[in-house]
């Protein structure tokens, strides 16, 4: 058998002439960050005191004001449509409707729906200006006026959207994920980007991590930090995404992505572009880069906005192999977009978007990935290798890790001092050190699921990946078990996180070690190891 | 390294000190809702005198904060006497003084708050009108819209045109945010309608108010039932200038006449059945359809194959809505089976 060492060795001097390289490359996506949080504190803060100028009160009497349809599409919801649905239907807005897509489920969701809502049947209209599969049938309620539930054939989330479009009968389209937790207040506070702006053509709200939330009749009442690691995680990875990624690019004009989760979008231009893609997994981002695009050709005003205060909640996944699925799947659906809308890139007659966004997306979030993981394997193996004093290493640990991890306690500190959602001084606490801990471990395989996704994606790969939650309990809890969930996982499953945990555990041993031998060289502790040595050789008897 | 360390933790302790701070201010704003409740629902009761009230003031602007937010809170609730009450002792001398001074602030967040402030009390003081008129041509347009709210506080019909104007020629604003305004600018209480609607039909007439807002303008006018314009909006329906004859003003004024229901208008709405624009005829069909009557009928059936959907569904639901004789034209159209009625109708 081949010496594994060898092979290393030979793949570190092949790397050597790339150290700068690397470092340069995680300079500059962090500096880049920097800039954003920068941009980003003082654009929530303006926001947050110039927003209230439109407390409105006239407006509602008019006709003239946007009225919403929220569209949700469900696929084998049973267990949480009826709280879901009556949530949405509690939602305070004077004027909207609900239409609930029934995506070809297998379950009970239907029938729950039927029964629960007393839904009778109405004809299908016959102008449907976006093409989708099938609709089967069109229900209204005898108990809620504003609830439109569709029946169609199976199509995925985008084509039964698109069924959604078609049936709305108002200005604003929301689009939400079937177990997205909207704040009551959700509409009112996006509607005020439309009075802002007249060419404001979509609106994206922050996703927050509902896990660990009290929950009470599908509305969130209490805030609380989940308890698993991984929704902690993604706790502070969500607050980074949208306070600092979603602000900075709306303040640039530049925003790409709205998030499938929670979404408001102008009817009317959405028709004007044919609506969601079938055939791509993240058609949430790519019909907003289609909507740029679109606007940009016309050469008509337009705006696309994220305003940080609306909220919707999210269940996050807490298993690691659903997260490396969803994080797959998300990494393919930025790739499939880039790649359709490649002209845009670099193209002047886009201004900031084909000059600054495009480029960025392309590189750091899309091929990023491909460096990241060289650069870590890179850099772990020489550590492990025991070259821990080289110039590199230090250098690489500070831009890599140690930047990344002040610039998670950023987003922490920008919570604070806008929104401050999580309740008690410990969430901060928890969520300063999960921002520690996010990039030990954690971040590497982040960035490996990440590169996994652009493979697939170069593979051609399109499937969906089954996404197993939990659910929401709608008594107060705030977990329950949902049917999808009842199946006891074998041993052999419960062991899969390990190979995880294994990683996590070796990064940290290897960071701590660097950390040791840095503070032993430059004499701030003493060199215990070698002491531990020397007495242990002392007391051995010759 | 070792910086970022330090930094990191600087960052940190910052977190928790802002935590530990806004603990600490939520605990005072909380005592000084304990303390305001009773006493404001004491001078409700007439237990408690104005200046009685004032003697309760610090000097500490973040008791102002909630002392304003108990009566705003208050405001929206209460209706008649009370509102007018709650008024004057939100006009009490320290809050007033403190908001003037804002007034003359460098920040616009502060000037915002000062507007906020003086549109919810009696616009009197000339200083603070002067003020906020100045603000009216801001650059910010949140702070012109600030200013122009708070002026609408005002019983002169001329300040609060001043401000619906300032808003009406600014291209910036959407259709939303002036309807808004033209909201703020109608008074019940003080029933200047006449006034009122005389501003209206001047700001409609504006060159420098685009035909985008005219149209809007005329909608609010609609909606708030300035009767009194109906007679101009005939007039300008009939005109053939572009100011009139365009596809954001013309709607406007053809749905003017069918809702103060100018029955005199027929002929000349008519005029525009195979108007190019989708907007116009779907205005025509809404008024015919609100005069009713057979000939008004059977030339909103003749739009039942309109090319617009939108226009097409208006004559649907116009002859729906107009008992048996729009519903035997209805009837007819489902011989037809390429124009799919029965299914519009049906879903209505």
């Amino acid at each position: 058998m081949p010496d594994l060492s060898i092979y290393i060795h030979d793949f570190i001097n092949l790397m050597e002439p790339l150290n700068w390289f690397f470092i340069s490359y995680f300079l500059l996506v962090n500096l880049v960050y920097i800039v954003l949080v920068v941009i980003s504190y003082f654009y929530i803060q303006s926001q947050k005191d110039y927003f209230d100028v439109y407390q409105l009160t006239g407006l509602f009497r008019s006709e003239l004001y946007k009225p919403v349809s929220i569209l949700s599409p469900a696929f084998n919801e049973e267990a949480n449509i009826i709280p879901s649905v009556e949530a949405l239907l509690q939602i305070q807005f004077p004027d909207f409707e609900v239409i609930v897509i029934n995506d070809g489920s297998t379950d009970q969701t239907l029938q729950k729906l039927k029964i629960h809502f007393e839904l009778f049947e109405v004809p299908t209209p016959s102008h449907l200006p976006i093409d989708h599969k099938p609709i089967k049938q069109v229900y209204r309620s005898k108990r809620y006026g504003e609830l439109i539930v569709v029946d169609k054939v199976n199509g995925r989330k985008a084509d039964a959207l698109n069924a959604g479009i078609n049936m709305a009968s108002k200005d604003l389209l929301c689009a939400i994920d079937a177990d997205s937790i909207l704040d009551p207040d959700v509409l009112m506070k996006l509607l005020r980007a439309f009075v802002e702006n007249e060419h404001v053509i979509a609106v994206g709200g922050i996703v927050r991590v509902a896990n660990g939330c009290k929950i009470e009749d599908y509305i969130v009442k209490e805030v609380d930090m989940p308890d698993s690691f991984l929704a902690r995680i993604q706790s502070v990875e969500y607050l980074r995404a949208f306070l600092f990624g979603r602000v900075g690019w709306d303040y640039l004009e530049s925003l790409l992505i709205i998030s499938g989760a929670f979404g408001v979008f102008d009817r009317k231009a959405v028709l004007e572009v044919g609506g969601y893609l079938h055939d791509t997994v993240g058609e949430d981002m790519e019909l907003v880069v289609r909507l740029h695009e679109h606007f940009r050709e016309k050469n008509e005003k337009y705006n696309i906005r994220f305003l940080p205060e609306p909220v919707c909640w999210t269940e996050v996944p807490e298993d690691w192999s659903v997260l490396g699925k969803q994080r797959n799947r998300w990494q393919r659906g930025l790739a499939d977009t880039l790649w359709r809308h490649k002209k845009m890139l670099f193209n002047p007659k886009f201004g900031r978007l084909g000059l600054l966004a495009m480029p960025y997306f392309v590189f750091v979030e899309m091929l990023g990935p491909i460096i990241e993981l060289v650069g870590f394997v890179y850099f772990f193996l020489i550590l492990a290798t025991g070259y821990i004093n080289s110039t590199f290493v230090l250098l690489f640990f500070t831009v890599a890790v140690l930047l990344g991890m002040v610039l998670s306690v950023s987003a922490v500190l920008c919570e604070e001092f806008t929104y401050r959602r999580y309740p008690t001084t410990g969430d901060v606490g928890l969520l300063t050190l999960y921002a520690f801990l996010e990039n030990i471990g954690y971040r590497q395989i982040h960035t490996w699921w990440r590169f996994k996704g652009l493979i697939d994606f170069f593979k051609g790969n399109k499937e969906w990946g089954a996404m197993i939650r939990k659910g929401f309990s709608t008594t107060g809890d705030d977990t329950d078990k949902s049917s999808s969930q009842s199946r006891q996982p074998s041993f052999w499953e419960k062991l899969k996180p390990l190979k995880y945990w294994t990683v996590i555990g070796i990064v940290a041993f290897l960071i701590v070690l660097l950390i040791f031998k840095v503070l032993v060289v430059q004499n701030l502790i003493p060199n215990f190891l070698t002491m531990l040595l020397s007495s242990l050789y002392i007391s051995k008897p010759h | 390294m070792s910086i970022l360390f330090v930094l990191t933790l600087i960052l940190f302790a910052v977190s928790v000190t802002a935590r530990m701070q806004h603990r600490k201010n939520e605990k005072l704003a909380e005592s000084y809702r304990d303390k305001w409740y009773p006493i404001i629902l004491a001078y409700l009761n007439k237990d408690l005198s104005r200046n009685k009230v004032e003697q309760y003031l610090t000097d500490d602007p973040r008791e102002y904060s909630v002392f304003e937010e108990i009566i705003y809170e208050m405001m929206e609730n209460l209706k008649g006497t009370e509102v007018t009450q709650l008024q004057e002792v939100l006009h009490l001398s320290p809050i007033f003084d403190y908001h003037f001074k804002q007034l003359q602030s460098h920040k616009t967040v502060n000037l915002i708050k000062a507007c906020s402030y003086f549109s919810y009390i009696r616009l009197e003081n000339y200083k603070v009108i002067e003020k906020l008129k100045s603000f009216l041509s801001s650059g910010n347009s949140m702070l012109a819209f600030s200013a122009a709210s708070a002026l609408m506080a005002s019983k002169e019909v001329e300040i609060r045109a001043k401000a619906l104007r300032a808003i009406a020629q600014r291209e910036k604003f959407s259709r939303m945010a002036l309807l808004e305004m033209i909201y703020k600018f109608h008074s019940k209480q003080l029933k200047q309608e006449t006034e009122e609607s005389q501003v209206m039909r001047e700001l409609i007439k504006d060159k420098k108010v685009s035909p985008v807002s005219a149209g809007i303008l005329i909608q609010g006018a609609i909606e708030l039932g300035y009767q009194d314009l109906m007679p101009f909006f005939f007039n300008k329906m009939k005109s053939t200038k572009y100011r009139w004859n365009n596809s954001d003003v013309l709607p406007a004024l053809i749905r003017a006449q069918g809702n103060f229901f100018n029955i005199e208008a027929t002929e000349e709405i008519k005029r525009h059945i195979n108007h190019k624009s989708p907007e116009v005829r779907r205005s025509v069909v809404e008024s015919l359809g609100k005069f009713g009557g057979q000939e008004n009928l059977e030339a909103i059936f003749g739009l039942l194959d309109d090319d617009n959907f939108q226009v097409k569904l208006a004559a649907v639901t116009a002859l729906d809505e107009n008992g048996a004789q729009g519903e035997k034209l209805l009837q007819l159209s489902y011989s037809d089976t390429k124009l799919n009625i029965r299914s519009l109708v049906e879903s209505l």
